[in-house]
């Protein structure tokens, strides 16, 4: 009996395999002729594909960009669409292969980009992104007294710390760089390995949990949680904010303009900063953002974010 | 006779206590920790169920569905095309044959997500990506196995028709294919299963489906919205684990046909779900990302740190995989065998052992369902950074796994003899550890040795706990975006798993 | 020459299958191979078939000296030489229509092969080969349905189906019932057959009755070497007696 049905699959093995390369070929063909479609090809049909790296919740990254892709759509003619991703490594590598057109990256992950390709370039950010900020956290129970300055940072020599994604400005970079100025290594001053959370929100969780003494992250995620009421301050307290640093900022690829008609990058930037408040839509897109409006920016402004970078070794090349 | 076994327990018993001195006992538990650790478990109770968040949820599951379909059809393809080639009867043995087995481990050694973000960097984002990052190393491992099955077959109807002129590949599907057939056609199965957990875990590159929307979930820790994704994923790859061991133990006639008419329907169905084009295999950006890609990763070299590092890397590796294989073995042996053991005739069937044994085959369920991952962020909540962490999220992922191969061991194994032992008045637990559990005892060993060469690529999964390890190393690498780095640190895993590998092998010969 | 064999030794470890044999058999003879198991008739066909490789001497099937025979040569020549092996070689899981056609395997391209495991060619031809052992109207049938003598019937139908130049049969008959035994074993030697047949026949008799030329074997070497009728039955007692 069981011969019998090992026949069965395996007859049945060759026949769907047959079955499955013609059909297989049969849609190879149909892809080819559709794909001269394709949005990244020269056309009229082109899309301008906007994406970001995934610094806030989802839902709220939908909402955001869905009105900004709305807006922009009205105002430049061309068809938006939001591209998520989960990983900012994934928004840097899409920009670099030519996925995403324009991306909100962060200060780092803006440079990375901006060295893979080649013309790439900043072009607006938030009035806010002039002088960000980012927050040292610390578990209510582990001692540990707010911090004055940036050279106050030594007295977390020996403590245990946790980071958010190992490429975010906010909640890696720049918290490293500050404790270098307070002459604290990542590698060899702290208690065990520095831990990497993988968001903000997540280094909360586990310096509240108190698996880490110290956590660094985004002022604004942690300023919005505060007002949430999503942080329990009997657990987890406030302990240091930095000096303020060039932050987030909009990146568009080198050849918007051949592709879209010449001055689109110009009409695009026109049109991110003239987001005006007193729009009803075009407020929640600022307030969303976190912003009171967009400012023009240049390649310029990160150069202090490179030089950080690459003493962190984050960026090698 | 007992000496070889005597040895390999005194060998394990070493690794372990190698193992436990590397990770360190001290300040292990985090007590502080469970009021965030209650957070998630609490959330289970009140999942996300609003209307757009449960069809968001239905279409991650198809894509998430698809991609397993996909890569396990790119895995069995590439399995029956290599598979000659790794045939010791078919090559002829010698020098050729050895080192193409031995080159299979690199793809094997890789796990699906670096798989992946590595072909990120040559497709974007791009739905090929999830297909060749499941395909190509599942791929490896099919093709190793059906070699193995090949080999493992009387030689004499291939050799036979070899004389009467036949060409290789005809006197294999004439001579060997039909006798094996039906196995191939289980373990095609059996991957398929592990594809949908596979898939499940490629969130990173952006292509969708379930592992997509958890990762979007987790990085804001939307607990609700995670434990409305962790059912969709135990529905689906229960559904997948259910199905797999319907064909693979049915005795009845027919039964594997229509599970491959409905195959034959999901492959189609999928590839038009994700809009799979394969015509960007050979698109001209391809050609070119690729070659940039080589140029960044060749030559290797080490990221900052050194020798040093990636030499203090891989022994934290091996720690973690050692820890984390004993700790799901232990773990897999309680569950999997309460939620498997076989009703002894002696004893009169109850409801009540039978929802038992159904909770604790949720229970494992659950375990296999929720990605490594997660379990290692939620271990990292309760325990001290370090390798343990890692190590017990690893094995929690992979107690699910072991505890339902582990089960259907047991399951197979002829129950007479502990029914005998039963009806001389034995208790249940000592019919089952005089009877049951030494007649499948080589078999248990067997998985587990398989295990751990899996949990090794695992390893590097779990990178965020900051345990160390080669994970880290890895992430660090990528997030400076030196992929000449990343590639030295794969050169390493590849070399702790060639390491692993044999010394498994080396230990099934033992016991055999 | 249909096929011959100079010198040829075959060790096996310590064992010597075959020492200094020296045979050759013309176009259209039916050699039987006899003697006792052990006595090298195996290893004879096998070296003859390709599937061992002689420790000394050469051999030649159809003027192809088979040392270094390889690729696409090898195929060809195979293709004209029919086997059959005392070891069940029937691979169960295919429909007995299939392992008829396996004969076929020499001639047909590989994708020809692969697709006629789903749509059988030559449904006809292996029908009448199949007819001739006795199996008509089991095509169709499962080869793991058959009994042992059955599957050995469908080896022969095989080589019926091949039409070879040369066959190298090994006790093809020694699970078919007796009364089947004689005809099928009359089929491989029938003066109507196209082929030069290379026989061992585990019953003296059946080679007496069918052969043209039976060769004694013993411990690896040429016993006695002479048609049916000058054979003694003191020569077949001495091949079979203990030494």
């Amino acid at each position: 009996m069981t011969a019998r049905k090992k026949f069965a699959s395996w007859r049945s093995l060759i026949t769907a395999l047959l079955a499955l390369a013609l059909i297989a070929s049969a849609c190879g063909d149909d892809d080819d002729a559709s794909n001269a479609g394709n949005p990244t090809e020269t056309g009229s049909e082109a899309v301008l594909r906007i994406g970001a790296i995934p610094d806030q919740e989802p839902e709220r990254l939908q909402r955001t960009y869905g009105l900004l892709s709305d807006y922009l759509n009205s105002e430049l003619g061309v068809t938006v669409e939001y591209v998520p991703v989960t990983d900012y490594q994934g928004a840097v590598t899409a920009f670099s292969v030519g996925d995403l057109d324009v991306v909100w990256f962060g200060g780092l992950t803006g440079v990375q980009a901006r060295l893979e390709v080649d013309g790439a370039n900043a072009i607006a950010q938030r009035d806010i992104d002039e002088t960000f900020t980012s927050v040292f956290i610390a578990a209510a129970d582990a001692g540990i007294e707010p911090i004055a300055d940036v050279a106050g940072l030594a007295a977390l020599e020996g403590r245990s710390i946790s980071f958010g994604s190992e490429s975010s400005t906010s909640g890696r970079l720049m918290p490293q760089s500050f404790l270098a100025d307070a002459g604290l290594s990542i590698d060899s001053s702290f208690a065990g390995e520095p831990g990497f959370s993988g968001s903000h929100d997540a280094t909360i969780e586990v310096v509240s949990a108190g698996t880490y003494e110290v956590g660094a992250l985004n002022s604004q995620v942690w300023d919005d949680r505060v007002a949430e009421g999503a942080v329990d301050s009997s657990r987890v307290i406030e302990i240091f904010r930095t000096p303020t640093y060039y932050d987030y900022h909009w990146v568009a690829q080198p050849d918007l303009d051949a592709r879209f008609g010449e001055g689109f990058q110009e009409r695009l930037v026109e049109a991110l900063t003239s987001l005006d408040a007193s729009d009803e839509t075009q407020a929640e897109v600022l307030d969303l953002f976190g912003a009171g409006s967009f400012i023009v920016t240049n390649n310029g402004n990160y150069a202090a974010i490179e030089a950080v970078g690459r003493d962190a070794g984050l960026i090698r090349e | 006779m007992a000496t070889p076994r005597r040895r390999m327990a005194l060998g394990v018993l070493a690794a372990v206590a190698w193992a436990v001195s590397r990770a360190g006992l001290a300040d292990v538990v985090n007590t502080r920790g469970w009021p965030s650790f209650a957070k998630f478990w609490r959330a289970a109770l009140s999942p996300e169920i609003g209307g757009e968040f449960l069809r968001l949820t239905f279409d991650a599951a198809k894509t998430t569905l698809a991609y397993a379909v996909l890569g396990t059809l790119l895995s069995l393809v590439i399995g029956l095309l290599l598979a000659p080639a790794l045939s010791e009867r078919v090559t002829g043995g010698g020098g050729l044959w050895r080192s193409t087995r031995a080159l299979m481990v690199v793809p094997r050694a890789v796990h699906e997500i670096l798989w992946a973000l590595l072909l990120v960097q040559v497709f974007g984002f791009d739905p090929i990506v999830a297909v060749l990052a499941i395909g190509v190393p599942f791929g490896a491992v099919t093709a190793k196995v059906f070699a193995e099955a090949i080999d493992d077959t009387p030689p004499d109807a291939y050799l036979t028709l070899r004389a009467s002129g036949a060409s290789p590949l005809s006197a294999l599907s004439y001579g060997v294919l039909p006798t094996v057939g039906g196995d191939l056609v289980s373990y095609a199965f059996y991957r398929f299963e592990c594809a949908i957990r596979s898939a499940a875990v490629l969130g990173v590159i952006g292509a969708g489906g379930l592992g997509f929307q958890l990762d979007l979930s987790f990085e804001s820790l939307r607990y609700d919205e995670i434990w409305t994704l962790i059912f969709a994923l135990m529905v689906l790859s229960g559904a997948a684990d259910a199905w797999s061991s319907a064909v693979r133990r049915s005795r009845a006639p027919g039964g594997g046909r229509a599970s491959l008419l409905v195959a034959a329907f999901l492959v189609p169905a999928s590839w038009a779900w994700v809009d799979l084009d394969v015509s960007v295999l050979w698109a001209e950006r391809t050609r070119r990302l690729a070659a940039d890609l080589a140029s960044d990763l060749v030559p290797f070299r080490l990221g900052p740190g050194g020798w040093s590092t990636l030499v203090e890397a891989t022994i934290d590796t091996a720690a973690m995989s050692v820890l984390a294989v004993v700790a799901a073995a232990a773990l897999a042996l309680v569950l999997g065998t309460l939620a498997h053991r076989p009703t002894l005739r002696t004893s009169a069937p109850s409801s009540a052992a039978a929802a038992m044994r159904w909770l604790i085959r949720l229970l494992l369920l659950l375990c296999r369902a929720v990605p490594a991952p997660i379990w290692a962020f939620l271990m990292v909540l309760v325990f001290f950074p370090g390798i343990w962490p890692g190590a017990l999220g690893l094995a929690i992922y992979n107690a699910g796994v072991l505890g339902r191969l582990y089960g259907e061991a047991i399951e197979d194994g002829d129950p007479a003899g502990a029914d005998a032992l039963a009806l001389t008045g034995a208790s249940p637990v000592e019919a089952f550890c005089y009877a049951t559990l030494p007649a499948s005892a080589a078999r248990l060993v067997s998985l587990t040795l398989y295990r751990w060469e899996v949990i090794v690529r695992e390893t590097v999964v779990v990178g965020v706990v900051g345990a160390g390890g080669l994970g880290q190393l890895i992430n660090e690498h990528l997030a400076a975006r030196d992929f000449a780095a990343v590639g030295g640190a794969i050169v390493a895993i590849v070399v702790l798993s060639f390491a692993i590998d044999a010394l498994s092998a080396l230990l099934r010969r033992r016991l055999r | 020459m249909s096929a011959s064999v100079r010198d040829v030794s075959v060790q096996y470890g310590d064992i010597t299958a075959l020492q200094d044999l020296t045979i050759n058999v013309g176009p259209g003879e039916r050699v039987a191979l006899v003697g006792s198991s052990g006595a090298g008739k195996s290893t004879l066909l096998d070296v003859l078939a390709g599937l061992v490789q002689p420790t000394a001497g050469s051999v030649e099937v159809l003027g192809t000296d088979l040392a270094g025979l390889q690729g696409r040569r090898a195929r060809a020549h195979r293709s004209k030489v029919g086997v059959v092996r005392q070891s069940l070689d029937i691979p169960l899981g295919l429909q007995v229509v299939h392992n008829v056609n396996a004969a076929m395997l020499g001639q047909w391209s590989t994708p020809a092969a692969l697709w006629s495991l789903v749509r059988p060619a030559g449904l006809a031809q292996a029908e009448a080969a199949l007819d001739q052992v006795g199996l008509g109207g089991r095509v169709r049938a499962r080869t793991e349905d058959l009994s042992g003598g059955e599957r050995q019937r469908v080896a022969v139908a095989r080589v019926l189906r091949q039409q070879p130049q040369v066959v190298l049969a090994d006790e093809p008959t020694s699970s078919v019932d007796p009364h089947l035994a004689d005809d099928v074993f009359g089929l491989l030697c029938s003066p109507a057959a196209p082929w030069t047949a290379i026989v061992s026949a585990h019953d003296p008799d059946l080679a007496r009755r069918h052969a043209t030329r039976i060769i004694g074997l013993r411990n690896g070497c040429v016993a006695f070497d002479a048609s049916p009728s000058d054979l003694t039955s003191s020569q077949l007692d001495d091949l079979y007696s203990k030494t």
